[in-house]
């Protein structure tokens, strides 16, 4: 997996655990591939996966069961999509805003630009 | 040389009484392979957590020199390397147990690996077979292989599978994945974090940041004036690249 | 007990070549004068000259001189066979394996002492022994049966090599001079002090320290006394006709011989062992 720069390794693994169970990888309440498997399939060390699958269980995407290993939580795609739309609103809206703010590009245009790409993807 | 014996002996004592391991101790060693020309001068660094260090520095720093040092391979003409209490080039058998180092160079027999293997088992109490064959599955060899038969590459593979399971204490590795291709270095990664545990500290030295910048734990920066970096990466992303650069070029 | 063989173990294993190659240039070495010996046979078989092998026998008895020069001449190709085994410490990357192998120098160092000493000594025997049926068997097959009393005739039985016989005539020589003041615990000795030679002479042609030189030529020199020694004392008087020296010369002469060699040899082992005790992965030679 390549990672990138711009956020810290163990959210950039965490986030690609939330697109596997979204795509039916890992389905709810099933058990999960342990740390040691995904570091080696990451290439990244233990302590990183560790660290990823702490923040997943933290935001109840997975349950660690003592002894067992770790389960994608019941409820974890819900819980995901709602992770990504708090991510929309509170990480990439505000980006948004600014470059928005940066061009000069006021809302009404971009209301515009939206009404044709609604148009354009329906007639696909 | 003899003050220097009671002094590790001192730590060592102190470290277990303050329930911390001293690892690896370096104090003050000077050493040259010739009369005038000073590899290392009154250099100090110290390993002292597990996990995976990653030891960076410019091509010809004498990276390898130091690690030669630890394992006692050779000896400081002043000052003192301690390892667990032990003096490295004393050579003692408690202190090789622990500690394997593969280097740059190194020598397989022309036996077959089943020989091999049972021929350095008996040295190494917590050998283990399951992780020799463990890892050589990631590095995609069977378990019967002839050493005598192998291209340079996969040398250094059986190589660095026996070891990580050797399950020594502390493991040295000095630039292993120079002479690598890509996939090789996929796969040496792959080996590494698969072959590891908590109970083991490795040290991996390289000047091929990129190699196995996701696997540290810890990252020194070294220049021949001493230790110039010495950081903790957690699972937060550092660009160990610009840091290498950033470190070294300040210098 | 079970340590010293693990470490033997290890050290056949890793070194199979090289030893198999020491095995070789051991067993040619003592071979040549066999081989001459057996070329002779075929001669005397298609030429149907039976005289030629026993010539041979003859030559060996009678030109002394002949017969001291070839062994010495084998006896360096030997030494120098022997240097093959130590050869394990020439190579860099073999020294990092040998010194991280988890087991005490004392140890490793005693491995290689009786390696050279025991084993090499043993393994010569061996080959002499071989060697001597071999002779026997061919000299039956090329000659017939009956020729082997004309042609070993003068031998008592398989000749153990003219040095063997030399060495129980110095020590027959010596008791009979002193009149038994000399024990014969003085040939275990004066064994144990040429393969002690050997071994030191060996690991400095190995080792990549400074002083390893003086040590190789020290040995080399000490072995060329030797070799003289047992030249003179197996009865070539020629040079000390007009002297014919006292049991009481005689027992001080051995006395002292056996002692200086006994300081050299204890010498020889405590510098070979804080070689290697101190042995670093490069030397000022070698980095």
């Amino acid at each position: 997996m390549k990672f990138k720069n711009n956020s810290p390794i163990y959210m950039q693994i965490a986030d690609e655990l939330c697109r596997r169970i979204l795509a039916g990888e890992y389905a709810e309440e099933e058990k999960m591939p342990s740390v040691r498997e995904t570091a080696v399939e990451m290439e990244v060390n233990v302590n990183t996966v560790t660290r990823a699958f702490e923040w997943l269980q933290q935001n109840q995407v997975v349950q660690v069961a003592r002894g067992m290993g770790n389960f994608v939580a019941l409820g974890a795609k819900e819980k995901i999509s709602g992770l990504q739309r708090d991510e929309f609103f509170h990480g990439y809206l505000p980006d948004l805003f600014r470059r928005m703010q940066l061009l000069d590009i006021s809302m009404e245009r971009v209301v515009e630009e939206y009404g044709h790409f609604k148009e354009a993807s329906e007639n696909d | 040389m003899k003050k220097f014996a009671y002094i590790h002996k001192l730590i060592y004592f102190c470290s277990v009484l303050l329930n911390y391991y001293a690892m690896i101790h370096v104090q003050d060693i000077t050493f040259g392979y010739r009369k005038n020309q000073k590899v290392w001068e009154n250099f100090s660094i110290e390993f002292k957590d597990g996990g995976i260090y990653g030891l960076l520095g410019k091509n010809g720093v004498g990276k390898s020199t130091l690690l030669y040092l630890i394992s006692g391979l050779l000896r400081p003409a002043e000052g003192m390397v301690d390892v667990d209490g032990h003096m490295p080039h004393k050579r003692e058998v408690a202190f090789l147990q622990d500690i394997f180092i593969v280097p740059e160079e190194f020598a397989l027999p022309n036996v077959s690996l089943r020989q091999y293997v049972a021929a350095i088992r008996p040295f190494y109490p917590n050998f283990s077979v399951e992780t020799l064959h463990m890892v050589l599955g990631e590095f995609g060899m069977g378990a019967e292989q002839h050493l005598g038969q192998l291209s340079m590459g996969q040398k250094k593979k059986v190589y660095v599978a026996v070891a990580l399971a050797s399950n020594t204490r502390y493991l040295l590795m000095d630039e292993p994945t120079n002479g690598l291709d890509i996939l090789s270095k996929k796969q040496f990664r792959r080996a590494v974090v698969a072959g590891m545990n908590p109970q083991k500290t490795l040290i991996v030295s390289t000047h091929n940041v990129h190699d196995v910048e996701n696997l540290l734990d810890h990252v020194v920066i070294v220049s021949n004036k001493g230790v110039l970096l010495e950081q903790a990466i957690g699972a937060d992303s550092v660009d160990l690249e610009n840091l290498f650069v950033e470190t070294v070029g300040r210098e | 007990m079970k340590k010293i063989i693990d470490f033997a173990r290890w050290d056949l294993a890793i070194h199979r070549n090289t030893y198999t190659r020491f095995l070789w240039m051991l067993a040619l070495g003592a071979a040549v004068p066999t081989i001459i010996y057996l070329i002779s046979l075929v001669y005397a078989s298609f030429w149907g000259n039976a005289e030629m092998p026993m010539l041979i026998c003859k030559f060996e008895r009678t030109n002394r001189e002949a017969a001291r020069a070839t062994q010495f001449i084998i006896g360096l190709v030997q030494l120098f066979s022997i240097g093959q085994m130590c050869y394990t410490l020439k190579d860099r990357a073999n020294r990092l394996s040998e010194f991280m192998l988890p087991a005490s120098q004392k140890m490793k160092f005693l491995w290689r002492v009786l390696l050279v000493t025991v084993g090499v000594f043993l393994l010569g025997q061996v080959l002499v022994v071989l060697l001597g049926l071999i002779r026997y068997l061919f000299t039956a097959m090329f000659l017939g049966f009956d020729s082997l009393s004309t042609v070993f005739y003068d031998y008592d039985g398989v000749s153990f090599s003219c040095f063997w016989s030399d060495i129980a005539k110095v020590n027959s020589g010596i008791s009979r001079q002193t009149g038994g003041l000399v024990p014969s615990v003085y040939i275990v000795l004066v064994m144990m002090m040429v393969w002690g030679v050997a071994f030191l002479s060996v690991y400095a042609l190995a080792s990549a320290y400074k002083f390893s030189r003086g040590v190789l030529y020290g040995t080399l020199v000490h072995c060329a006394v030797f070799f003289a020694m047992v030249f003179l004392l197996s009865g070539n008087f020629t040079i000390f006709e007009s002297y014919e020296p006292s049991p009481r010369d005689w027992g001080w002469f051995m006395y002292g011989f056996t002692f200086v060699h006994l300081l050299i040899l204890t010498g020889c082992w405590w510098g070979a062992w804080r070689l290697y005790r101190n042995a670093q992965l490069t030397g000022r030679r070698n980095p």
